[in-house]
């Protein structure tokens, strides 16, 4: 491989990660642009919605070697049945664990999110620990499990050094039109715009007939469902997961919400696929030991010289 | 004749924290009317408009719509009934644009049928239609003060509560606002409206009330009480 080359094949991995980034980030910055909490449980959502793939590809007796239509089926059913089981506890999370603190002081919910990761985490845990065989028999609940590669692995750019898989592939495929649907869900329709005018003034938004509780709920559907995609692109494209995946992931898409403009949607896409890159570049160029540093640097230079990230300048409200 | 009034509230009591702010208010408004609420700043006017909106929670007391007890209708369900609210300061929604405002206004309505209705506000502040693209938040005070009307008005009340319209408008618009506060009253619309600029108010309207820390002190009709010294001193001192 040459040094172009090399290049290249960090940008494919960076955009890629990124774009998994992305839609995890997503779902940060759409809580908090209705409620203003940083769900400091969403990373740990992602976490569960891997252990759910990788229950169901247990369920549905998938490995590397499936083929035929039962495999597509099941391979199908993973991105719409964990979507929907992650949006299900996210919107179980807000119903248990954030309404009732809707007129508390905002560090009260915030204690109550990370409160909700450390039980991610421990659901997590268990999990890992049920007597499956992919989960390695129950014996080590802690370990990380492989998550088979249903995807292939074919170079699609024919023999050449730089490769794009069909793993690659599968994210472009997959994120690249939830992106697209969500924008235009929130831009075009009726629920989308109720959900910008909850977030922009929840009184007025009551005012219109809107049920802002309603309209909440289902924004932690909407966010938590992207992140349960993402959590079966994740598993699919790195084909391992851990119980305290949620931990690094969720910092990475943090991070990128932050650094877009927290409650910024193309802040948040944008962020993703930088964040992405930037983790594959300091790989590549830096060191593997570096590459949380820099992340972390990232997020702390941001919060100091532009809290309002890179697309979330703040268009002046005239009173 | 005694009919039914559109709008009866019945000694309401509310506030915030552990103050009462209302102290037994009660007022009726009748179908076609004008009907305006004054007082000082503090008493307690917005206060009373929140919580016939459902937003202020009420703590004893009755408000009726049409006959209909409100007291288990939440805020969102009223704009449904008939009852809409153009709020004090005017909450528009600022990084929507006046479009978006205005179809927002119609969210309660299950019909989607709203180019009549755009016709509609457009032809009253034609001014909207040129902005229609642009966000809220980028409007003059006044502008702002059309869109919240227009925006209610999406809705098609029966009763329409507004709250201190003069506020932060340009004199000029001001009376372009009250005029047509006026036509909307002469084609049917009801109105209940809150002013600390009691003259022009008590000009509109056909009833009056003024409120004193949280109670009605004055009731009578508007032409009396623009004659009446209490409230000339009170409230119309430096027109
Ligand atoms: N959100 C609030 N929290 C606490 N007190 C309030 C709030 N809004 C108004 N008040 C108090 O309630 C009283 C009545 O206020 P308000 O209804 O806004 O009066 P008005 O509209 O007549 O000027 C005032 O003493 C005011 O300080
Ligand atoms: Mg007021």
């Amino acid at each position: 491989m040459n040094d172009t080359e090399v290049l290249v094949q960090q940008l494919i991995t960076g955009l890629c990660n990124g774009m998994i980034i992305a839609l995890i980030a997503l779902g940060y910055t759409l809580v908090y642009g209705i409620i203003e909490l940083i769900n400091f449980a969403h990373g740990d959502l992602v976490m569960l919605g891997a252990f759910m793939a990788l229950t169901l590809v247990a369920f549905f007796d998938l490995n590397g070697a499936s083929s035929g239509p039962a495999a597509w089926v099941g391979l199908a059913s993973l991105f719409v049945i964990v979507p929907a089981f992650c949006a299900g506890v996210n919107w179980l999370a807000d119903r248990l664990a954030y309404r009732p603190l809707r007129s508390a002081p905002k560090l009260s919910v915030l204690v109550s999110a990370i409160g909700l990761s450390f039980i991610f985490v421990n659901l997590g845990l268990f999990w890992g620990g049920l007597p499956l065989e992919l989960f390695g028999g129950g014996n080590a609940a802690a370990a990380p499990k492989d998550f088979p590669g249903l995807i292939g692995n074919t170079n699609l750019l024919g023999a050449g050094n730089v490769q794009f898989t069909y793993k690659d592939l599968l994210v472009v495929l997959i994120t690249l039109p939830a992106m697209g649907l969500l924008t235009y869900w929130v831009k075009f329709t009726t629920m989308g715009k109720a959900m910008r005018a909850v977030a922009q003034n929840p009184t007025a938004a009551r005012l219109m007939g809107i049920n802002a509780d309603r309209v909440i709920s289902i924004t932690f559907m909407v966010g938590g469902a992207l992140g349960g995609l993402a959590s079966v692109v994740y598993a699919l494209y790195n084909n391992t997961i851990y119980f305290q995946m949620g931990y690094r992931i969720g910092m990475d898409a943090f991070t990128a919400a932050v650094l877009g403009g927290i409650g910024s949607l193309p802040g948040a896409m944008l962020g993703g696929i930088l964040i992405g890159l930037v983790r594959a570049l300091t790989d590549q160029y830096i060191a593997t030991m570096w590459t949380n540093v820099m992340v972390f640097s990232i997020l702390i230079l941001v919060i100091i010289f532009r809290p309002s990230g890179l697309m979330g300048a703040k268009v002046k409200d005239k009173v | 004749m005694p009919t039914t009034p559109l709008l009866k509230v019945d000694s309401i009591e509310a506030g915030y924290g552990p103050i009462n702010v209302l102290k037994g208010v009660s007022l009726t408004v009748n179908s076609g009317e004008i009907v305006t609420l004054i007082g000082a700043n503090g008493a307690g006017k917005t206060t009373t408009l929140m919580c016939l909106a459902g937003i202020v929670p009420l703590r004893r007391g009755e408000i009726q719509l049409s006959g209909r007890g409100l007291t288990d209708v939440p805020a969102h369900a009223l704009p449904g009934l008939g009852l809409a609210l153009v709020p004090e300061g005017r909450k528009i929604f600022p990084r929507l644009t006046v479009l978006e405002n205005l179809e927002l206004g119609a969210f309660s309505r299950s019909d989607r049928e709203l180019a009549p209705d755009f016709d509609r506000v457009f032809s009253l502040f034609p001014v909207l239609k040129e902005r229609r693209r642009q966000a809220g938040g980028t409007l003059s005070g006044g502008e702002q003060q059309m869109l919240a009307i227009s925006r209610a008005l999406m809705s098609r009340p029966k009763m329409l509560l507004m709250d201190e319209p003069s506020m932060g408008v340009a004199p000029l618009l001001v009376e372009k606002i009250f005029e047509t506060i006026c036509e909307l009253n002469r084609s049917g619309l009801t109105v209940l409206l809150v002013e600390q600029n009691a003259h022009l108010a008590l000009k509109v309207a056909n009833r009056a009330y003024v409120i004193e820390t949280g109670s009605i002190t004055i009731e009578d009709q508007a032409a009396r009480l623009l004659e009446d010294p209490r409230v000339q001193e009170a409230y119309l001192g430096d027109i």
